[in-house]
């Protein structure tokens, strides 16, 4: 599914290079659950970000289902990443001006999915995640976990095939950090490749394999 | 999606109210003026557009030595169609006033002496009788509406019988349409009087004697008018070789803003001012613009969230653009019933400072047409940078690094984008308001400067037309008695109007010289009653009643002008009188002070058309009532038309007036909203930079170096506003004072005193956040990140 070939990444500052990621070679197969883990400022984030299509890598090649995302325009790689991943933040990311029902509703608006299907398939996820009477409340007005349970119903709406999450539990207290990690694993379960990057051990349990990175390095 | 940006947007709106006011308004008022000034603007360019034939129209222009005048000989119009094959038809008239009376009631009114057909090129439509039947007979007059309305009130006009100027009677035969306001002023009329008239007292088929007729021709519909103007040339040529006598026809379609004549024209528009004035509605709706533009990119690190996450969640750039864009114009569509409201409100005070009455009918299609394009060009410009900088906002910087990216370099550059924007804002405000400044200081000179006359408490009265010497000189004499009247003297014109120009003659080394000068006919008490003084030689003496009609007095600028070594006894000669000057009166200003004071000729007579008097200051009210019951004693019939010759003086700056009127009230909008602007912006750097300010508290370092950092910057924003500012509006203000032949210095100390005071209102709106600033605790602030 992923295939990363000698990816670097570095931020040019006049004279100096600085390095973030060097020579990641990393090969993710569908129906994985990776943990991604390493101190802080090891380029996880960066990573995820590269994989995401967020960001573009300095040097390497990434292949997305046999495709060359490194050859892609900014116009393929949106319609790429807003089809097939889906992203879970530490800090939620919702957008505060929108209530629980329209956050839910945003990606199919971008994938132009019909106003029926739209409300169906929104509906239908706010059961999934027993959070149909939170519907109509911004995301100032629920609790932390809250916040990430409506994050996550967000980036699996559009039933993407991959998802990354970035230290989803990082923000919430242990109990309900389970429960997001039990949601995770039950996507994975149900087929969902799942990337994410995480401090705890105990989270990264939760996945069938684990990659360290030290220095931009993979530590194997 | 649209539902979803305009549920974004307007929840935006509540959310932030400062913000949201700021634009709404500063938006609404951009739109309010821009609309009152195309309502303005429409009406000037509309000026004459009811004549069906507007584009085949022409009238002729006689040009002497570079003076151009719109009157001609009184043949001129027979002859040039019977000589150029492009003049279709060609008419002849004469502008007049006439005392019209009927049974008891009696008045006096403007209009024109026409031939029949006056109404084959112009567009008058009845609506009684057939007004071209009527100018074919001598003993008929045609009134408009409104005059007729004048004189009969609800009554039938039509077969009523009336004296004109208590000399002729006419049968009322046809009523037309008022005439459109907007119709140029040689073209303004009560009533139509047949032509023929002139025939009983005036000969209007000599080519010499009177050369006061207007001559307007009709063009065939493909004619080209510089084609008929060389063949007027031509024609012109063969009778009199003068090279300084040109004449040529211009379009009526240019008479109001672009007459370019110099005498008998009326008061019409002028183009620049339609310029400036569109020119400045643009500039107060780009202000307004700048104000959205900038506080939306001030706020963007309030909303780079989000627009990171919709990017995250699928969003391409374009569609962040287009949401932004979408945002600009709900708020500018808002801002478009509030300024519908600004508009009915602010109306009424438009009509009274521009002197018209507007009115707008907000289903015309000219309306709504402009109304939906100052709508999408406003939220076009106002969204246009924001929503480009926002949307190339990296994802995952925002996302990320939580901070507001204070040192990237993007951010610099808005920074630089905002402060041109804000320079240039302040810089047209300044230019605005010293402009207004000294508009008011050179109408301030205008009406202070000593004019050579005595202006103060002087009056004039109209007097009864035709009645005998006898009549006028007792009405005089009783004036006189009255213990309220200080002096009397009567003239044939006043000074601030004069229309009387006259071919001289006069001997420069021994070699007879012609000219033209404009001329009074006044009585012997005139000069002493308005204060003119005689320089040299004497006044008219009435007792050498042989004398008196070959005695001329002129003014300095005629001695200097035509050369005169001794002006006292030399040759002279105008208005078929031949004599010599008796007396020289000191230089004063007759006409405004936009020209150069000419040359000027009095010459005596003993009718009466004005009568000028000079009142004692107290008691207005009762001199006028004791005055015009002696014009009702003496002229029965005749109404009582009176003008102060102050306000006259006054009346000839109106459009001077108007125009600062309309400045102050520009100045005061453009830095209205720039100040909003300012305040809003200074209020979201403020915001950005609270964490520095409690981080710098924190560790115990000084705020008030971040408060002067924060004033000072802005500061030097204002600065460089003036500066550029400044010889601009010098350049713009000199150009404006070469219409004025007399005019004040510029004063550069308003320059400096409005600099100050911008500055002062800038520093106070910026300390006003400063302080909030330096308020700030540290340990709310630092906990909330």
């Amino acid at each position: 599914m992923i295939q990363l070939k000698n990816i670097t990444k570095y931020y040019k500052n006049k004279f100096i290079k600085t390095f973030v990621l060097r020579n990641i070679n990393l090969e993710v197969k569908e129906g994985e659950f990776i943990s991604v883990m390493g101190p802080s400022g090891s380029g996880k984030s960066t990573l995820l970000n590269i994989i995401g299509m967020l960001d573009a890598p300095s040097e390497g090649e990434y292949n997305f289902y046999d495709e060359s995302v490194h050859k892609m325009k900014e116009k393929q790689l949106t319609e790429l990443h807003k089809s097939h991943i889906g992203f879970v933040f530490q800090q939620y990311h919702l957008i505060d001006e929108l209530t629980v029902f329209e956050n839910l509703e945003t990606p199919l608006l971008y994938q132009k999915v019909k106003t029926k299907e739209r409300k169906a398939r929104v509906a239908e996820i706010l059961d999934q995640f027993n959070i149909v009477t939170k519907k109509n409340l911004f995301p100032s007005q629920l609790s932390g976990g809250q916040q990430q349970l409506v994050a996550v119903a967000r980036a699996i709406i559009t039933q993407p095939k991959l998802i990354l999450a970035d230290e989803p539990t990082g923000n919430l207290h242990s109990e309900q950090g389970k429960e997001i990690m039990e949601l995770l694993k039950k996507l994975n379960k149900d087929g969902t490749t799942i990337i994410q990057v995480t401090h705890s051990e105990e989270n990264a349990k939760y996945g069938n394999r684990i990659i360290r990175l030290m220095d931009g390095w993979i530590e194997e | 999606m649209i539902k979803n940006y305009i549920i974004v947007t307007l929840r935006n709106i509540f959310n932030n109210k400062i913000y949201s006011f700021i634009n709404l308004l500063g938006l609404s008022v951009g739109i309010a003026c821009t609309i009152l000034i195309i309502v303005w603007v429409r009406y000037e360019l509309g000026y004459d557009n009811f004549h069906t034939k507007l584009n085949q129209i022409y009238r002729v222009v006689t040009e002497y030595d570079g003076f151009r005048t719109p009157t001609t000989p009184g043949p001129m119009a027979a002859y040039l169609k019977s000589e150029i094959p492009e003049i279709v038809e060609a008419t002849r008239f004469k502008g007049d006033n006439i005392i019209l009376q009927y049974r008891d009631k009696s008045c006096k009114i403007n209009g024109i002496n026409a031939e029949p057909m006056f109404l084959d090129l112009f567009t008058f439509p009845s609506v009684k009788g057939n007004p071209a039947l009527a100018l074919d007979d001598a003993s008929s007059i045609v009134l408009t509406q409104s005059g007729a309305e004048k004189l009969f009130g609800d009554e039938d006009p039509i077969g009523k019988v009336v004296k004109v100027s208590n000399k002729w009677t006419a049968t009322v035969k046809s009523v037309v349409e008022d005439v459109p306001k907007n119709s140029s002023p040689p073209l303004n009329f009560e009533y139509l009087y047949p032509f023929k008239v002139y025939y009983y007292w005036r000969d209007p088929d000599n080519w010499t004697n009177n050369s006061d007729y207007n001559t307007w021709v009709l063009l065939d519909e493909k004619a080209d008018f510089t084609e008929v103007n060389r063949k007027i040339d031509e024609l012109i040529k063969r009778h009199n070789p003068d090279p300084k006598l040109k004449f040529f026809v211009q379009p009526l379609s240019e008479i109001h803003l672009n007459a370019n004549t110099h005498r008998w024209d009326g008061p019409h528009g002028d183009i620049n001012t339609v310029l400036i004035f569109s020119f400045l509605a643009m500039i107060i709706l780009a202000i307004a613009c700048i104000n959205f533009t900038n506080l939306a990119t001030a706020k963007s690190s309030l909303r780079s969230k989000e627009i990171g996450i919709r990017k995250v969640i699928g969003a391409t750039r374009l569609q962040i653009i287009k949401q932004h864009l979408g945002e600009s114009f709900i708020f500018t569509s808002l801002s478009v019933p509030i300024s519908l409201i600004m508009i009915e409100l602010f109306l009424p005070s438009f009509n009274e400072i521009a002197g018209n009455i507007y009115s707008i009918n907000y289903l015309e299609s000219w309306f709504i047409i402009s109304l939906i394009s100052i709508l999408i060009i406003t939220a076009f410009f106002s969204g246009l940078y924001p929503s480009i900088m926002l949307s190339s906002l990296g994802i995952t910087k925002i996302l990320q690094e939580n901070e507001s990216f204070s040192n990237d370099r993007k951010n610099w550059s808005q920074i630089s984008f905002r402060k041109v924007l804000v320079i240039f804002q302040f810089s047209i405000s300044i230019i605005v308001i010293i402009s207004t400044l000294l508009i008011f200081n050179q109408l301030q000179y205008i009406f202070e400067k000593d004019l050579g006359y005595d202006a103060e408490n002087l009056l004039y009265i109209t007097t009864g037309r035709n009645y005998s010497p006898e009549v006028y000189e007792r009405f005089n004499h009783e004036i006189l008695e009255l213990s309220s009247v200080v002096s009397t003297g009567s003239s044939d014109q006043i000074p601030t109007d004069t229309d009387f120009v006259l071919g001289v003659n006069y001997f420069h080394n021994d070699q007879k010289i012609s000219a033209s000068s404009p001329a009074f006919m006044i009585d012997e008490n005139f000069l002493a009653n308005y204060k003119i003084e005689l320089i040299a030689g004497e006044n008219f003496k009435p007792e050498n009643k042989t004398s008196l009609k070959e005695s001329f007095i002129i003014n300095e600028t005629a001695v200097r002008e035509f050369g005169l070594k001794n002006p006292i006894g030399s040759y002279f000669e105008a208005y078929n009188r031949k004599g010599k000057v008796i007396g020289v009166v000191k230089d004063f200003h007759f006409e405004n002070l936009k020209e150069k004071i000419e040359p000027l000729v009095f010459m005596y007579f003993d009718e009466c058309y004005f009568l000028n008097i000079r009142i004692k200051s107290n008691n207005t009210a009762e001199s006028i009532n004791s005055i015009k019951a002696l014009v009702e004693k003496h002229f029965p019939g005749h109404p009582f038309i009176y003008s102060f010759v102050d306000d006259k003086i006054e009346a000839l700056y109106k459009k001077e007036v108007r125009m600062g009127e309309l400045f102050k009230y520009f100045s005061f909008l453009a830095i209205f909203i720039s100040i909003l602007g300012l305040y809003g912006l200074v209020a979201f750097i403020v915001d950005q930079k609270t964490k520095e300010i409690s981080i710098r508290k924190v560790l115990g370092s000084s705020v008030s170096s971040v408060v002067r950092n924060l004033i000072s910057s802005f500061i030097i924003w204002i600065v460089i506003a003036n500066i550029i500012a400044w010889p601009i509006t010098y350049w713009a203000i000199t150009k404006w004072l070469q219409n004025f032949e007399y005019k004040t210095e510029i004063d550069l100390g308003v320059f400096v005193i409005v600099g100050v005071i911008i500055l002062l209102l800038s520093l106070f709106t910026v300390s006003l956040h400063a302080v909030k600033a330096a308020l700030i605790n540290p340990v709310k602030n630092l906990r909330n990140e």
